[in-house]
């Protein structure tokens, strides 16, 4: 997979998220994390096999999801917790809500706006899952390749 | 030594006491939110407080609130994504003693973990 370079224009307003999914990774789990692919979509699908979601409101409102297929999110709570899981139990869920959460909250700091708040994560999982934003958000797909396999953030902000 | 750890979400407090056990702190209570965390405090002895900013029932800073309400002079560290100036003066008005901004890294909790846990 190949790196592709951030263009001014679309870098603007992803660029506290991904810095904000970097920082998340480096620190608490000692990976830094490559930018494989970013773009403004205007539909959104979730291929991964468990989402964490967490919402934005204040001066800013939107949500953003963070999506990892099974193989990455138990290789990732390996790493935190010292043990694998061997299936989506409520402790992979709460890791990914955590993440959600870290991630959603350290982009909130770098945005500098004290008039932002987060919600509370939620997580999904399934076979077929779809994971709609408002129809006035503004929609961001970033895609990461992370030493355990491929995450997304995607998030919508109004 | 004995550390009450409140987070509502469970793999944190098992990371928090991950690095407790590290640097020799065995003696952990965990709590999923400020009202559970406000009840193990009432029932027994604490010498450090863990706690989260953002959780459901009774959050972080009503949490603090409420053990200071006490009288108690306990060290209560803040671990939370929360990291705007103006939110950690909110907490240190609550009567936080140490704040933490998530994510950390492992050496940055136990350095200040040190600062609490004796020789």
């Amino acid at each position: 997979m190949s790196t592709i370079p951030l263009t001014p224009a679309v870098s603007q307003l992803p660029t506290p998220f991904i810095e904000s999914t970097r920082a998340v990774f480096s620190a608490m789990l000692g990976a830094e994390l490559g930018l494989t692919d970013t773009c403004r979509c205007r539909r959104f699908h979730s291929p991964f096999d468990v989402s964490g979601v967490i919402g934005f409101s204040g001066s800013i409102k939107g949500m953003l999801v963070i999506g990892m297929d099974k193989p990455v999110a138990f290789a990732i709570a390996e790493e935190l917790l010292g043990y694998r899981p061997t299936d989506i139990d409520a402790e992979v869920f709460d890791m990914v809500g955590e993440l959600a959460n870290m991630i959603g909250g350290n982009a909130k700091e770098r945005m500098g706006d004290a008039n932002i708040a987060l919600g509370l994560p939620t997580v999904v999982s399934g076979q077929s899952y779809n994971i709609a934003f408002h129809s006035d958000n503004q929609l961001y797909l970033l895609c990461f390749e992370t030493p355990w396999g491929p995450i997304s953030v995607e998030f919508g902000l109004k | 030594m004995k550390v009450l750890v409140v987070d509502d979400s469970g793999v944190m407090r098992k990371i928090i006491i991950r690095s407790l056990n590290a640097v020799g702190v065995t003696d952990v209570v965990e709590a999923a939110d400020g009202e559970e965390g406000f009840v193990q405090f009432q029932a027994q002895p604490f010498d450090l407080v863990l706690t989260d900013w953002n959780m459901p029932v009774r959050n972080g800073l009503e949490f603090v609130t409420d053990i200071r309400r006490t009288g108690s002079k306990v060290p209560i560290m803040m671990i939370t994504t929360e990291g705007q100036r103006s939110q950690v003066i909110l907490a240190i008005q609550a009567g936080v003693t140490d704040y933490l901004v998530k994510p950390f890294e492992k050496e940055s909790l136990r350095a200040k973990l040190d600062k609490y846990v004796p020789v």
